[in-house]
C-alpha cells in the first residue's frame, strides 16, 4: 500500500507543503523519488512541471515525512480549456508514478475559476455548441 | 481530487478507425514489400548461374532514338558448356539495354582486354547472359523493399496503437509510455534512409559535379536532338536528349548526357526550346573528362535544384530529434510529473510583448503580415494553378476513353476547394495591403503594479497611418489559451474570461492621445506561459475606420504573481 498524505491541502504561495509518504512495493524500486510538481490538462493532454523532487532510499518498504517550499506561481485553476492542479507524486524510474496526492494553491486557498464571455469567434461558439449539446445528452 | 488514481475519459470511436486504417496502411505496404523482394529475387538468382569463360565476337551499340531504351548492345558471344558450343547475344538477362550511352560504352571498354565469362542458366544451357543483374535492377528491389518495410512498421504501429487502447477508456491523462518504442524504430529508420540517400546518390553526385570542374570545354556536333517523353500511369514526364560526338586525342566519342542528375520532369515547352536551339548538326560546346574521355556532359551544373539534394539531411535530423526524444523519456516511466531539468531558454511572449514604461507599437507589422501572406498566396496559387490547368486541360482534351475523361473530370472536381482557398488568401493579400495604410497606435504601461489586484495606468498616442476612426476602444482581456492539432496543423483555441473596457470615444481629438486606469481583477489570475496552455492578457485597441480595414490591434502585458508581502 502506497499512500502520501498532506497535512494542509488548501496553501498560499510561498508556503510549505508537509506531509508523509509511506509506501510497500512488491519489487525493488529504482531511483524512487517524490516530487513537487503541477499539471496543467485540457481535452486530450496535459503539461507539467516539476518544481522540487526528494530522493527517497530504494527499498521496497518504507516512509518519510517531507516539506516542500512552494513557488509564487501558477495558481490552482479551473477554467473552460484549462485546470491546472498541484500535486505530490511518488515516483520510480522505469516503473512510473506510484501514488498522486493534489492540493490546492491560490492566494485565497481556493481554486481560481475562470468564466467564459461570449466571445464572436467561431471556435467558441463551436465549443458552446458542443458543450450545450453535452449537458442535453447528460 | 484524493484519488491517486486520477483518470480522465478520452474517446474510443476513433480508436477503431485508426486499426482498420493501420490495417489497409499495413497491407498495402506489403505489396511494396512483394514487389522488392520479387525484383530482387529476379537480379539475385543470376548469381547462382554457371559462370563459363566466352569470346565476344560482335560487341557494338545501336540506337534507336524511337526505342526504349534508346541504346541497345548488338552483341554476339560463344560459349561451351556440357559439351557443346551455344551462341549468346544477351548482356543482361532481364534488362535490354539503356536510354544513356555511356553506360553502355563503359560495359563495351570494361571488356576489352580482359578473357571474358558469361553466366548460363543451368536449367537452360540456350540461355546466357554476359553480365549479371544491372545494379540499378538491385537498387530498385532494394529499394522497394525497404521503403514497404518502412510503411508496413508504421501501419503495425497504427494497428497495434489502436488495439492496445481498445475498450481502455479510462486512462491516466499523464501516461507517456505509449508508442515510445515505435517512436523510436520511425526516428531511426527516418534517420537511416535519410543517410542512405545522401551517402548513395548525393555524396556521389557532389564529387563528380567538383570533378565536372576540371573537364575540357570540347566543340560537339548534335547526332539527333529531341524531347524525350516519358509515360506513366497518369503523367508524362519529358527529359533533353541530345546525342552529340566530339574528338579528344584524335578519338571520336558519342555522348548523350545532358546534364550532371539525368531525369525527367514535367513541363515541355522549356525543353523543347533547348532541343530547338540545337538541331542535327549543329555545333555545341560539352565537357569532357581528360581522363575517361567517353564521359562528357553538357551542363555540369546542377543549378538550384541542388539545393534539393540537402533534402535527405531534413530526414537525417529528423530521425536525431527523434533518438533524442526517446533517450531522454526512456526511462520516464508513466508519471504525471516529469522530471527536474534544467529549465529551458524560452520566449516568453507575455514579457516580450511590451517594455515596462516605453512606448511600444500595438499589433502585429501589418507590411510583414502583407508580404507574408502574399507569398503565402503566390506558392498556393502557383501550385494549385499547375493542377488545376493540367486537369481541366486533360477534361477538356478528352480523347483517351471515357475511364481517363471520368478521373480527369473528378481530378478538376477535387482542384476546386483548393482554387477557391487561392482564390481567398489572394482576397486576403489584398486585404492586408490595404489595412498597411491603416491607423495605427502606441501604447506606454507600466507593468509593475500589474498583479492581481493592482492596477496602472496606460497611454496610447496615435502613430501614423490615414484616415480618421469613427469611434475609438481601449479593453482589457483575459484568455485562456491551449495549443492543439487539427488536421495535422498546429493551432491555439482561446476562451475569453474577462474583457473591460477601459476608453470608448466617437471624439476625433480625444482618439489622438490620451490615458486610461488598467486594473486586473484580484480574484483573477497572474499570466500563465506553459509549453502548451497559457493565461494571457492583452490590451485591445479597436476602432472603426471609414474605407479601410477595421482597427484590432492588441498587445500583450504581463500581469505578475502576488509578491510574499502582497499575500493577506
Amino acid at each position: 500500500m502506497t499512500t502520501i498524505s498532506i497535512e494542509r491541502k488548501d496553501l498560499q504561495p510561498y508556503e510549505t507543503v508537509t506531509g508523509t509518504v509511506s509506501w510497500d512495493l512488491d519489487d525493488q524500486p529504482r531511483d524512487l523519488e517524490l516530487r513537487l510538481c503541477w499539471f496543467s490538462r485540457d481535452d486530450g493532454m496535459q503539461e507539467s512541471k516539476t518544481i522540487r523532487s526528494l530522493k527517497l532510499d530504494d527499498v521496497t518498504r518504507g516512509e518519510r515525512t517531507f516539506s516542500f517550499e512552494l513557488p509564487s506561481e501558477p495558481w490552482s485553476m479551473r477554467g473552460q480549456l484549462i485546470t491546472l492542479v498541484w500535486g505530490i507524486e511518488l515516483v520510480a524510474k522505469a516503473v512510473g508514478g506510484l501514488a498522486l496526492e493534489e492540493f490546492i494553491v491560490g492566494p485565497d486557498r481556493k481554486v481560481v475559476e475562470l468564466p467564459e464571455l461570449p466571445e464572436a469567434t467561431l471556435d467558441s461558439r463551436l465549443r458552446r455548441f458542443k458543450k450545450r449539446l453535452d449537458q442535453q445528452r447528460r | 481530487m484524493e484519488d491517486p488514481d486520477n483518470t480522465v475519459r478520452k474517446p474510443a470511436k476513433w480508436r477503431w478507425g485508426l486499426v482498420l486504417f493501420g490495417v489497409i496502411w499495413t497491407l498495402l505496404s506489403c505489396t511494396f514489400v512483394g514487389v522488392g523482394i520479387k525484383e530482387c529475387w529476379k537480379a539475385l538468382r543470376v548469381g547462382l548461374w554457371e559462370t563459363v569463360p566466352c569470346e565476344i565476337e560482335r560487341f557494338e551499340i545501336t540506337d534507336t532514338p524511337s526505342g526504349d531504351p534508346v541504346f541497345t548492345p548488338d552483341l554476339r558471344f560463344r560459349y561451351r558448356t556440357e559439351g557443346r558450343t551455344y551462341v549468346g547475344t544477351k548482356l543482361w538477362p532481364e534488362k535490354k539495354g539503356s536510354n544513356q550511352y555511356v553506360d553502355l560504352v563503359e560495359i563495351r571498354d570494361g571488356f576489352s582486354g580482359i578473357d571474358p565469362e558469361c553466366r548460363v542458366n543451368p536449367d537452360d544451357p540456350r540461355e546466357a547472359s554476359l553480365m549479371g543483374s544491372s545494379p540499378s535492377q538491385v537498387a530498385g528491389g532494394l529499394f522497394f523493399t525497404g521503403l514497404g518495410a518502412f510503411f508496413t512498421l508504421i501501419g503495425i504501429a497504427l494497428t497495434i496503437g489502436g488495439i492496445s487502447r481498445k475498450g481502455d477508456k479510462s486512462r491516466r491523462v499523464s501516461e507517456k509510455g505509449t508508442g515510445k518504442g515505435a517512436g523510436l524504430v520511425v526516428s531511426l529508420v527516418f534517420g537511416f534512409v535519410g543517410l542512405l540517400i545522401f551517402a548513395v546518390l548525393v555524396i556521389p553526385k557532389s564529387i563528380e559535379w567538383v570533378s565536372m570542374r576540371g573537364w575540357q570545354e570540347i566543340e560537339a556536333e548534335i547526332l539527333w536532338s529531341r524531347v524525350r517523353s516519358k509515360r506513366s500511369d497518369d503523367t508524362t514526364t519529358y527529359a533533353v536528349d541530345l546525342f552529340y560526338r566530339y574528338e579528344m586525342n584524335g578519338r571520336e566519342y558519342r555522348s548523350n548526357r545532358y546534364a550532371l542528375v539525368n531525369g525527367s520532369s514535367s513541363g515541355r515547352k522549356a525543353k523543347r526550346k533547348i532541343v530547338d536551339a540545337h538541331p542535327r548538326g549543329s555545333k555545341l560546346t560539352v565537357y569532357v573528362d581528360p581522363a575517361q574521355p567517353r564521359n562528357a556532359v553538357v551542363r555540369r551544373n546542377p543549378g538550384w535544384l541542388g539545393l534539393l539534394g540537402l533534402l535527405p539531411l531534413a530526414f537525417v535530423v529528423m530521425g536525431l530529434f527523434g533518438v533524442r526524444w526517446y533517450v531522454r523519456n526512456r526511462d520516464a516511466g508513466d508519471s504525471i510529473s516529469s522530471a527536474v531539468r534544467e529549465p529551458e531558454k524560452r520566449e516568453i511572449a507575455g514579457r516580450s510583448a511590451v517594455v515596462s514604461g516605453e512606448w511600444t507599437r500595438a499589433g502585429k507589422s501589418k507590411f510583414g503580415a502583407f508580404i507574408a501572406i502574399s507569398l503565402f498566396a503566390l506558392v498556393w496559387n502557383g501550385v494549385v494553378g499547375i493542377f488545376v490547368t493540367k486537369a481541366f486541360k486533360d477534361f477538356g482534351e478528352g480523347t483517351s476513353g471515357v475511364i481517363n475523361l471520368i478521373f480527369s473530370g473528378g481530378v478538376a472536381l477535387f482542384m476546386i476547394p483548393f482554387a477557391l482557398i487561392g482564390l481567398l488568401v489572394a482576397l486576403l493579400s489584398v486585404y492586408q495591403f490595404v489595412a498597411i495604410f491603416g491607423p495605427s497606435y502606441e501604447v506606454r504601461i507600466s507593468t509593475d503594479e500589474l498583479r492581481p489586484g493592482g492596477s496602472t495606468a496606460i497611454h496610447w498616442r496615435r502613430a501614423g497611418g490615414m484616415s480618421q476612426p469613427r469611434d475609438f476602444k481601449l479593453v482589457l482581456t483575459g484568455v485562456e489559451e491551449i495549443d492543439v492539432t487539427r488536421n495535422s496543423k498546429p493551432r491555439s483555441l482561446r476562451s475569453l474570461f474577462y474583457e473591460q473596457v477601459l476608453f470608448d470615444t466617437t471624439t476625433p481629438i480625444a482618439m489622438k492621445m490620451g490615458r486610461a486606469e488598467v486594473r486586473i481583477p484580484g480574484e483573477l489570475l497572474p499570466t500563465f506561459m506553459g509549453e502548451r496552455h497559457r493565461v494571457r492578457w492583452f490590451v485591445s485597441l479597436r476602432a472603426a475606420v471609414p474605407r479601410l480595414p477595421d482597427l484590432k490591434d492588441e498587445i500583450e502585458i504581463h500581469v505578475r504573481p502576488l509578491l510574499k508581502e502582497e499575500l493577506s
